[in-house]
């Protein structure tokens, strides 16, 4: 009998621990339905430069779905994506079908609540870095769980891939303050090497 | 006799690299005539090179150099592998790709090969204290220009120019051989080496705090980078104009006797250089520091990128678990000569081959099982495993090294410390360079090339002492110390007697026979190893 208690007990704390521990189930985006439309005032090809360009995203459900079907969106988050070109030879952009490990979109364009249409006018932010983007815009529910999106690219992404070209962050300061340093460095060596020698005569 | 030795002797640059020196090379006898009449803050012998070992003094000029030295050896990882904990944010800055940033790596290390030759060169020519000063203050400029780079190629040549600093290893070593007496001078370089090694895991700390402090001051990530660059950049001024102002080259700040001494070449570097090349002993050395020494640099490389991509960690995060990789040389460099020295008492040489292929080969598992690891916690102990073990090893692979040759000691340390930077080369354009293996998969391949690249140590055969499997030859000729050391020098030599340091040390090395010395020919008096 205290043996039959005891694994009842320990079925009880472990499912205790699954219920608490246990992953979630893994969001995959092969399973999201598409069913925002999303577009850009960006065209294919363009040069956007970062902390100055602008740009208009548009996003909206797909009114050819029943009613209804997006009663558990709550928020919006639009992102700027990487395009597969700007993915090539990177790891750490690397798409992935779970979304937990997906590294695709780094950059947060907007976030609000959902409403069926809407639109953002966005500065691309000093520090995105040069590459090739597309714009990705994710429904999420009241658990910040994604359960839908829409993107201006097709399912390969190859259309719609506009260019930005980020801020080096080379400044005048910084060049003049290396000139600087490094000659302060070369005329000290000269002055103490020849001082010394000198001194030895 | 050891002043001319030490400084005009080819290979003479890296006199007391090993650790072993106090003992072996030199003729010093336990009854040091110490110079009682000179007034430095440490007791010294005859030349004024002192005789005791006092850490926290920074009295001139035996500590204040030791200091000096270190210091700026320590400054010059720092600067080289400065890059490794900032990889993520330039990565973006720059467009790299990932054959970029591991090329860049292979460069940080490449540069050090030939730029360490040069310098022993250097320092035989202008003395320890310019070559230092002069590596350090010309290096400022490339760290500066760091701060300039704007795509790949400009990455790659400014870290392949920096790593040339790397050199100040061999002036620091050659500094404080003028400066300390021969039994005591494999403790102070195998100190030095150490902590200067530490730089490469300071640098994980000291960056990301900068870059962090510098975002906070309101700068963009690209910016940030670069103004955080500027910090080992002053320090390597800062240390130059300290070695300028408060070293000197010789205990009696006399650089003159030392210039006039140099020009006294005792041995024909080309029959120095032909006993080093023809020894199969050194090409397997060679190779074993490649995977203990190389394979530290090459992670001191990688794992920052590795925790901040494999974990999701933030810049600072990632930096403090890399530098406890870096950091763990203060303890586990000498620990790996401690072993092999109290291995040695009791079963001589054999027991330190054994200990070197035990900690290297354990590093090497230590390392697979860090790529195959998931999760942080495992991770981060798989890692600080494999780094006590590939810097024991470390410090046991130069535990060995003077006992392969004494005519040819410093070329092949010299090339020893080269195979490191080499081995560190290739295995980062193996495995960390094309896109074919992620970080992960390329540690556990670097694990399996550790550990298979140390079985080579099995052929290591001395015929007066044995090899891991074999036991000493039973032929009464070769089986002596005299007969592998003499060998080194030709018949026409031996006539003039030209080989009787080799035969001194023969006689001194015979406790590698471990307890069976006891039995054998008496040791002299005074020459009980020292331990590092």
């Amino acid at each position: 009998m205290a043996g039959l208690r005891l694994s009842k007990t320990t079925i009880a704390l472990l499912l205790l621990i699954v219920c608490h521990v246990g992953p979630s189930m893994a969001v995959l985006f092969s399973q999201l339905p598409k069913t925002l439309i999303v577009t850009a005032t960006t065209k294919s090809g363009d040069v956007l430069h970062a902390g100055e360009d602008k740009f208009t995203v548009t996003w909206a459900l797909n009114t050819s779905l029943p009613a209804g079907a997006d009663a558990n969106y709550k928020t919006v988050k639009v992102l700027l994506c990487y395009a597969p070109v700007s993915q090539h030879d990177r790891k750490w952009r690397k798409s992935n079908n779970d979304l937990k490990k997906d590294k695709t979109c780094q950059f947060t364009v907007v976030k609000q609540d959902y409403s069926a249409t809407g639109k953002h006018e966005y500065t691309v932010a000093r520090d995105i870095p040069t590459a090739s983007y597309f714009v990705r815009a994710y429904a999420l529910d009241a658990s910040d769980t994604k359960v839908a999106f829409g993107q201006t690219t097709d399912a390969n992404k190859t259309s719609n891939i506009f260019d930005i070209v980020g801020i080096t962050g080379r400044t005048t300061g910084i060049f003049v303050s290396a000139i600087v340093f490094s000659a302060f460095s070369g005329v000290a060596l000269a002055f103490f090497y020849v001082v010394e020698n000198k001194k030895k005569k | 006799m050891e002043t001319t030795e030490a400084v005009g002797a080819p290979g003479s640059s890296l006199h007391g690299v090993t650790g072993k020196e106090p003992a072996y090379a030199f003729s010093v006898d336990s009854k040091t005539q110490l110079d009682t009449n000179a007034t430095f803050d440490l007791p010294v012998d005859s030349e004024h090179k002192a005789t005791k070992f006092k850490l926290f003094s920074l009295a001139n000029p035996h500590m204040r150099t030791f200091h000096l030295a270190w210091s700026s050896f320590f400054t010059c990882f720092v600067s080289t592998f400065a890059a490794a904990p900032l990889v993520p944010i330039i990565r973006d800055d720059l467009n790299l790709k990932k054959a970029d940033i591991g090329n860049a790596g292979v460069a940080s290390v490449s540069g050090a090969i030939f730029s360490r030759l040069v310098m022993g060169a250097v320092c035989d020519m202008l003395g320890p204290r310019f070559g230092c000063a002069f590596l350090m203050m010309l290096a400022a400029p490339t760290v500066f220009c760091m701060s300039l780079v704007s795509n790949a190629a400009g990455y790659i040549t400014m870290r392949f120019l920096i790593g040339f600093s790397l050199a100040t290893f061999v002036s620091c070593q050659y500094w404080m051989s003028t400066m300390f007496n021969s039994k005591i001078i494999g403790l102070v370089n195998g100190t030095a080496a150490g902590w200067g090694n530490m730089g490469g895991g300071a640098t994980q700390l000291i960056m990301p705090l900068v870059y962090d402090l510098i975002r906070k001051a309101g700068a963009t990530p690209f910016v940030a980078w670069r103004i955080a660059y500027f910090v080992p950049g002053c320090l390597h001024i800062i240390m130059g104009i300290l070695v300028l102002t408060l070293g000197q080259d010789l205990p009696d700040g006399n650089l003159k006797s030392l210039q006039k001494q140099g020009n006294v070449n005792k041995d024909k570097f080309s029959k120095v250089l032909w006993y080093a090349l023809t020894n199969y002993r050194t090409w397997i050395f060679v190779l074993l520091y490649g995977y203990c020494m190389g394979v530290e640099l090459t992670t001191d490389n990688v794992i920052a990128e590795y925790f901040y991509d494999r974990f999701d960690l933030n810049l600072r995060t990632a930096g403090t678990i890399a530098a406890c990789f870096g950091m763990a040389n203060i303890v586990a460099r000498p620990l790996g000569g401690l072993l092999s020295d109290k291995g040695a008492q009791y079963w001589g040489m054999r027991a330190r081959l054994w200990n070197i292929w035990i900690l290297q080969t354990l590093g090497g598992a230590f390392c697979l099982w860090l790529g195959r690891a998931n999760s942080l916690p495992v991770s981060v102990v798989a890692m600080v495993l494999f780094s006590i073990c590939a810097q024991a090893a470390c410090g046991a692979i130069f535990g060995v090294i003077p006992f392969i040759s004494r005519r040819s000691l410093g070329v092949i340390s010299g090339m020893t410390g080269a195979g490191g930077n080499f081995g560190s080369g290739l295995t980062q354009l193996l495995f960390f360079t094309s896109s074919r293996y992620d970080t992960a998969e390329g540690l556990t391949l670097m694990g399996i090339m550790i550990m298979a690249c140390t079985v080579p140590i099995t052929l290591v055969h001395f015929p007066q002492w044995g090899s891991m499997f074999l036991p000493p030859s039973k032929d009464e000729k070769r089986s002596t110390e005299e007969h592998y050391y003499g060998s080194e020098w030709n018949e026409e030599e031996r006539s003039q007697g030209l080989h009787g340091a080799s035969l001194k040390f023969a006689e001194n090395s015979r406790s590698e026979r471990g307890k069976r010395n006891v039995a054998s020919a008496p040791t002299p008096p005074g020459n009980t190893p020292e331990h590092v």
